[in-house]
């Protein structure tokens, strides 16, 4: 046995089954979907830049607010990932030349997952490392904001693309896993508010959040992503089940799989998302308030609510 | 002769550069028997378009990604088409230096002229080259498809041995060259030949197209080597950003 196959041996020993899991995500669009960006009345507009599409990138859903991503899925480095990037499709009114950056807005959030979903300090001084070349910032407890860095230059016909790292460090200050030091960062989901800026603050968007998956089930980080999505990027309505800013047949198939009828209460914690009445149960009266949001393959009123 | 080079060298120009505006293009690992190979391909929208089946010299701009960090860039990047890697979905692609970060002379690439090394990264992993061979790291992880997309970040550091600029060090304005191999951690696929990484760092764009034909001409002697130079002279005037 050859050096190289000796390491990636010993990489799939220590990190068993996350190779399978890579990339595997249940809640939201699949692919490759960054924060995107234009110009819009003298604002950065957000929404989901698309690399999928076959002939161009595309800015779809504009008025997006919250995007998702998760750690322990990339098996050679777990506690690192560098979704989502962020990118501006030919045409975004972004003056070329300038430079694109973030602010970090807010602390680090956590939430453990159990009960509804609620984020309050982190419980172990992790803390997000954002990094690109030898640019690095920082979130924990207590940092607040922190002025970010410019990552990339917009080009002569108003494109960018480009990913910065995201490391979610342990109490040990490092991205390593416990299997190696000891410590690496609790499992959970942690959240952080940035903006993205351009030409040096002048210019800036709304503020956006990103959620981080560290380790937990998928549903659980759907839970989040609905609850924080209604609650505070205001994005969506509560009944976009599984995060994709509409509420089309999609979420009637996840309600329906947690259907309990009247009075009979949900067991399954990833079925709270479906009590839209919060009333212990999934009958049809939480049916009856995902059928006033319908909306197809529309985007959804975020302000619909119960 | 010389004008036939030239002829080559242009209509490969031609070819690679034929492509729609903001065209990307990186370095394309496959599989063919039994073997890395390398080559280039595009990505146009979300299709990764191969373009070349054997190159082996690739220029890049340093500061081309981010004029605050001159010292820095993420090309080329690592790209390769669903099914470039039959039945590797899962398994990882990794890298070595074959040999020491060199400096362009004028006439050849010889030691670097004051110290200078070339730090690369991807996530929490990281090696610095200098003056010899270095082992590297799996990278990437093969996607489902059997393709990949990657870019690691390199960096060139100055004697102080960082690539912070206005600190008082900073690496010599000039040509580098790095000696890379890929291999898999697939079973029984043989890592690739050598191939080349020409970086510019704030030089003129004249002496990057010399050393990089002197790259093509002499350390990667094949049949395509017009073209490799073609290609490659393409490779430098890619916009910035990644796709």
């Amino acid at each position: 046995m050859n050096r190289n196959a000796i390491v990636a041996a010993a990489v799939r020993t220590v990190l068993g089954a996350l190779v399978l899991q890579a990339e595997s995500r249940a809640c939201g669009p699949q692919g490759h979907r960054d924060i995107g960006i234009q110009a819009h009345n003298g604002h950065l507009q957000t929404g989901v830049y698309h690399l999928d599409h076959p002939e161009n990138a595309l800015l779809l859903d504009t008025g997006t607010r919250l995007w998702s991503s998760a750690f322990q899925v990339n098996a050679l480095d777990p506690f690192f990932t560098d979704k989502p990037g962020f990118g501006a499709v030919a045409g975004s009114g972004l003056p070329p030349g300038t430079q694109v950056g973030f602010n970090i807005l807010s602390d680090l959030l956590y939430w453990d997952g159990t009960g509804p979903a609620h984020f309050g300090p982190v419980v172990n001084q992790e803390r997000l490392r954002i990094k690109f070349g030898f640019q690095n910032r920082y979130a924990g407890t207590g940092t607040g904001f922190v002025a970010g860095f410019n990552f990339a230059t917009v080009t002569s016909d108003g494109e960018i693309h480009q990913h910065v790292s995201f490391f979610l460090l342990g109490a040990d200050g490092n991205a390593v896993p416990a299997s190696q030091d000891g410590l690496q960062a609790t499992s959970g989901i942690y959240l952080i508010q940035i903006e993205v800026t351009l030409a040096a603050d002048t210019i800036k968007s709304d503020p956006i959040w990103l959620v981080f998956n560290n380790g937990l089930d998928d549903c659980l980080d759907c839970l989040a992503l609905n609850d924080l999505g209604a609650r505070m990027a205001m994005d969506r309505p509560p009944a976009d089940l599984d995060f994709d800013r509409r509420v089309a047949r999609s979420d009637v198939d996840s309600l329906a799989a947690c259907f309990t009828g009247p009075d009979l209460p949900w067991t399954n914690p990833c079925c709270r998302i479906a009590d839209l009445d919060s009333d212990g149960d999934v009958d049809q009266s939480d049916f009856g308030l995902l059928q006033r949001c319908f909306s197809g393959e529309s985007l959804a009123a975020p302000e619909c609510r119960p | 002769m010389r004008y036939t080079g030239l002829i080559a060298c242009g209509l490969a120009l031609a070819a690679a550069c034929s492509v729609t505006r903001g065209a990307h293009l990186d370095a394309r690992p496959y599989v063919a028997d039994g073997k890395v190979m390398i080559g280039t391909a595009q990505l146009l929208g979300g299709q990764v378009v191969p373009t070349a089946d054997h190159h082996r010299v690739f220029g890049a701009e340093l500061g081309a990604d981010d004029p605050d960090q001159p010292f820095m860039t993420e090309d080329p990047g690592f790209l390769a088409e669903p099914g470039a890697f039959p039945e590797g979905a899962g398994e990882f692609v990794g890298f070595t230096l074959l040999d020491g970060l060199k400096g362009w002379t004028g006439a050849g690439f010889g030691t670097v002229p004051a110290g200078e090394s070339l730090q690369i990264s991807r996530g929490s992993q990281s090696v610095t080259v200098a003056d010899g061979p270095v082992s590297g790291y799996f990278f990437a992880i093969i996607d489902p498809d059997g393709g990949l997309h990657q870019h690691l970040t390199f960096e060139l550091l100055g004697a102080d041995g960082n690539p912070i600029p206005n600190d008082g060090v900073q690496p010599t304005a000039g040509i580098y060259l790095l000696t890379v191999q890929l291999h898999t951690s697939l079973q029984g696929v043989s890592p690739s030949e050598p191939f080349w990484i020409v970086l510019n760092n704030g030089d003129a764009e004249e002496n990057h197209d010399l050393a990089l034909d002197w790259a093509a001409r002499h350390l990667a002697p094949e049949p395509a080597n017009a073209l490799a130079v073609g290609a490659a002279l393409c490779l430098v005037c890619r916009p910035r950003g990644r796709k």
